[in-house]
């Protein structure tokens, strides 16, 4: 009976919904040996109890069913984005909210750099949020005439970059390239789109964004990100998984003081389907208490705000072209069928309804020749998907992991630019994926949106966009909902609700730390609970920046 | 960052249109170079097991060059490493997946300093090309595929019959009136219509030259114009800009009159001209030689006395 920690708390929330509070939990040997009221749970051991969570509220560790290890690899650089952030260490970098603070901020930070030809990279800039000023060579030549500056947006998709940057890697006005703004006189404006010009100065100045997310490092301080927010689990949403990007997730992961559960997603588009379901043989291999390869990610479309979705009719609200495949429907419909039948779990990414049409009708194709029960193939975003694809979903037995925090960062450029507003009012929608019994959990795709599930279920909650207005107001979800899906239902479709995502006997000790009940608070105040820890396999883990 | 730019072909087309096909032709007959091929998966690469000297992870290594493989987000690296190498390949080769519009990758090869961008080859499968032209999903896709093309190689004319190969043939001139079109079977395309010159490794006979027996396999005929002293840069790019369709490649080493002691490599592929500057060694023997090659019927209307013609 040794061994047994005995914790009580103010409340425990197990999201086990016929026992849905408790006083106290009993962990022992990393997992949950009871639940229950203090006179019983402690039944379970000699010792004292342990008083440490006597004012704080216990819930499931958070899960996140959709981010990125590139979000602990850019914290090697300085943010700059519009919405406030917090780093690894705890440090909140406060949201700059014009050109002028971003570029007051990169001049702080260049004069701390001693070496003169070091590039100066920071991240997270939102060039779209600035009432239609756009960052421009003059504003990044103030920060450095000499240093090569180099801004990315918060899109990964495209960047701004100074004279310097230019310079080394020899682009002028006269460079035949697509992706090279220009301003009305045909001179650079250092904004560049795409992959061809990003590589140009990106190469020049030996940044490999892409391999940023794969080192020790990048791991540890996504680790450290997830533990601020109360994530006990998260996962890696598509990576090649090259041997060295798995030696240091096995690294980080084999470590008693890592904070996270990691579920990296292979990228199946990444070799013929044979082989990436030979690969995902060899990785499972590897699978810990703490790191799990069961997920293969499939890639469709682009995205929404940057008019690469793909659309149906009538696509774009500004008249922009249809977006652009990843894969041609042949490769997918390929790579779906092998994996299926492998039986490992796919996880689709579907922006646009017309992407989510076609793998509906993949999905169809291939269930229909070998079901499965209890398959779990879940889309990823699925942000316009309508009430007859949920449907579909459902008839499947297919999961939704909705993009809830587009509403909030995205929302008044779907509602004006790219959707317009009945589309805008529809999207990401919770409400109905519920209505129809599929299988919910919502995600923030970080670094793409900052990491926070109460943030993210805030989301959903309220439907509220940065600007104020409120989209779509039948598709709000209750706040017990939108804690089942950062929860349990992000775990179901991670096929991990039987280990984690509610607090019972035999599943693990993985718990987020509260200061604030999440019911209590109230649900336009989700997003302020204070988490002040973790616990995971019943090992306390303080969220830096909190003593 | 020193040094010249590595010339890049950019070889598009949608899935099942020969792509893999012509990169296993080219790494036959690479003619001496050594080449670097990016390719999206190693599964239908074919390679003589003598020519392999090593395999490792994403890399095949050659005794002529080596295969990639390089899908994604790996392609930065990849690019990256290729473009620090202490012996760059003399051409860089990318395959792009079956989806994408090789115009986005070629746009490296169109600025900065590491690539020089050499011909953007679309391959063209004739039985599917019409359905896919107007398929809901990929329509637009393949009509960017054919837009960015310098060169359209249509793949597998053997599997069609006389009048039906004439039909796409029609069609073809019709939805992509600019680009000229090379006809072939088993996506054998004659390496120099791909590959850049060089200007050191090779000897000048071997490299000026064109294999006779291709011309006849292919249809093909070529020419050779002498220039009788340096021309005018712009007047250079004017005329071999101007040269007919049927004209699928033009290659030569030329004298400008800005700079007649360092003579410049002169390309066009397809439609696509490039104006480079010879590596200090150029061979000086074939200095003011084009060479065209093109379909019998453009080469013989070729007017010489324009280009000798010094006024």
């Amino acid at each position: 009976m040794s061994d047994t920690a005995v914790y009580r708390a103010r409340k425990v929330l197990t999201m086990q919904p016929r026992r849905p509070t408790a006083e106290a939990i009993a962990v022992r040997d990393g997992r949950i040996v009871a639940v229950g009221p203090l006179d019983e749970v402690r039944s379970w051991s000699d010792g004292a109890v342990d008083e440490r969570f006597a004012d704080k509220v216990l819930m499931p560790g958070l899960v996140e069913g959709h981010a990125h290890t590139l979000e602990g690899g850019f914290w090697d650089y300085p943010y700059v984005g519009y919405y406030d952030r917090v780093a690894p260490d705890g440090t909140l970098w406060p949201g700059l909210t014009s050109i002028d603070d971003v570029v007051a901020r990169l001049r702080e930070i260049e004069q701390q750099v001693t070496d003169p030809d070091t590039p100066l990279f920071a991240w997270g800039f939102d060039p779209i949020l600035f009432g239609g000023r756009r960052m421009t060579l003059a504003d990044l030549d103030a920060v450095s005439e000499t240093r090569p500056v180099v801004l990315l947006h918060a899109s990964i998709h495209s960047m701004n970059t100074n004279s310097a940057g230019l310079s080394v890697a020899g682009l002028n006005a006269d460079s035949p390239l697509e992706g090279l703004l220009r301003d009305s006189q045909g001179q650079p404006t250092g904004e560049l789109m795409e992959f061809a010009a990003m590589f140009l100065v990106l190469d020049a100045v030996d940044i490999d964004l892409f391999a940023l997310g794969g080192s020790a490092r990048a791991v540890w301080n996504y680790g450290r990100v997830a533990n601020i927010k109360g994530v006990t689990t998260i996962t890696d949403l598509i990576n090649d998984l090259t041997p060295a990007t798995v030696d240091a997730f096995r690294q980080v992961t084999d470590s008693e003081d890592c904070p996270i559960r990691l579920v990296p997603a292979l990228n199946g588009l990444s070799a013929a389907p044979e082989r990436a379901v030979e690969r995902m043989r060899e990785l499972q291999s590897y699978n810990s208490e703490r790191l799990r390869f069961q997920i293969v990610k499939l890639m469709t479309d682009g995205a929404i705000q940057g008019f690469t979705a793909r659309l149906k009719w009538p696509g774009y609200y500004n008249g922009a072209p249809n977006g652009l495949w990843n894969t041609t429907p042949e490769q997918l419909e390929a790579a779906i069928a092998a994996v299926h039948a492998a039986g490992y779990q796919l996880h689709i990414h579907t922006n646009g309804d017309e992407a989510s049409e076609l793998v509906l009708d993949l999905l169809t194709k291939t269930l229909s020749a070998s079901p499965r029960p209890d398959h779990r193939h879940t889309f990823q975003h699925a942000q316009l998907a309508d009430d007859a694809q949920f449907r579909r979903m459902q008839a499947l037995g297919a999961c939704a992991n909705l993009f809830a925090n587009h509403l909030y960062y995205w929302g008044d450029i779907h509602y004006t630019q790219t959707l317009g507003p009945e589309r805008a009012h529809a999207m990401n929608a919770v409400g109905t994926a519920l209505d129809h019994g599929v299988p919910v959990a919502i995600h923030c795709d970080a670094p793409v949106t900052p990491l926070s599930p109460f943030f993210t279920a805030w989301c959903a909650v309220n439907r509220r966009t940065s600007g104020g207005r409120m989209l779509g107001a039948g598709e709000r979800i209750s706040v017990a909902q939108a804690l089942h899906a950062i929860t349990l239902g992000a775990a179901y479709t991670l096929k991990l609700d039987h280990e984690i995502g509610s607090l019972e006997c035999g599943k693990r000790a993985d718990l987020a730390v509260l200061d604030d009940d999440p019911e209590e608070i109230g649900a336009e105040r989700l997003c302020d609970v204070r988490v002040a820890g973790t616990m995971l396999g019943g090992r306390w883990f303080a969220a830096p920046g909190r003593s | 960052m020193t040094g010249v730019p590595i010339p890049l072909t950019v070889v598009g087309g949608y899935l099942g249109s020969g792509k893999t096909t012509l990169i296993n032709h080219l790494l036959r007959q690479s003619g001496g170079r050594s080449l670097t091929v990016l390719v999206n998966d190693f599964g239908d690469i074919d390679i003589d097991a003598s020519l392999i000297r090593s395999v490792h992870g994403d890399t095949i290594s050659l005794a002529n060059g080596c295969i990639c493989c390089a899908v994604g987000d790996r392609l930065v690296s990849t690019l990256m490493e290729i473009g620090r190498r202490s012996a760059p390949p003399d051409h860089l080769v990318i395959e792009t997946s079956g989806i994408a519009d090789p115009a986005r990758v070629a746009q490296i090869g169109m600025a900065g300093r590491r690539f020089a961008l050499h011909g953007v080859m679309v391959l063209v499968d004739p039985l599917e090309i019409r359905t896919r032209w107007s398929d809901p999903y990929i329509g637009e896709t393949v009509r960017r595929q054919l837009a960015s093309a310098d060169l359209l190689v249509l793949n597998k004319t053997d599997l069609l019959g006389a009048g039906d190969l004439r039909d796409v043939r029609t069609w073809l001139a019709e939805h992509a009136p600019e680009t000229p079109v090379f006809d072939c079977v088993q996506a054998e395309v004659p390496i120099d219509l791909v590959l850049s010159q060089q200007d050191t490794r090779a000897g000048p006979s071997e490299e000026l030259s064109f294999e006779p027996e291709q011309e006849h396999l292919h249809g093909l005929d070529s020419r050779t114009i002498v220039l009788p002293g340096p021309i005018e840069r712009a007047r250079l790019r004017r005329m071999v800009e101007a040269l007919p369709d049927g004209v699928l490649r033009a290659k030569g080493i030329v004298a400008c009159t800005d700079d007649p002691h360092r003579p410049c490599l002169v390309d066009r592929v397809g439609t696509r001209v490039t104006l480079r500057p010879c590596s200090a060694e150029a061979d000086t023997l074939n200095v003011g030689r084009i060479v065209l090659i093109g379909r019998e019927d453009a080469i013989r209307t070729i007017n010489v006395d324009a280009w000798t013609n010094t006024d």
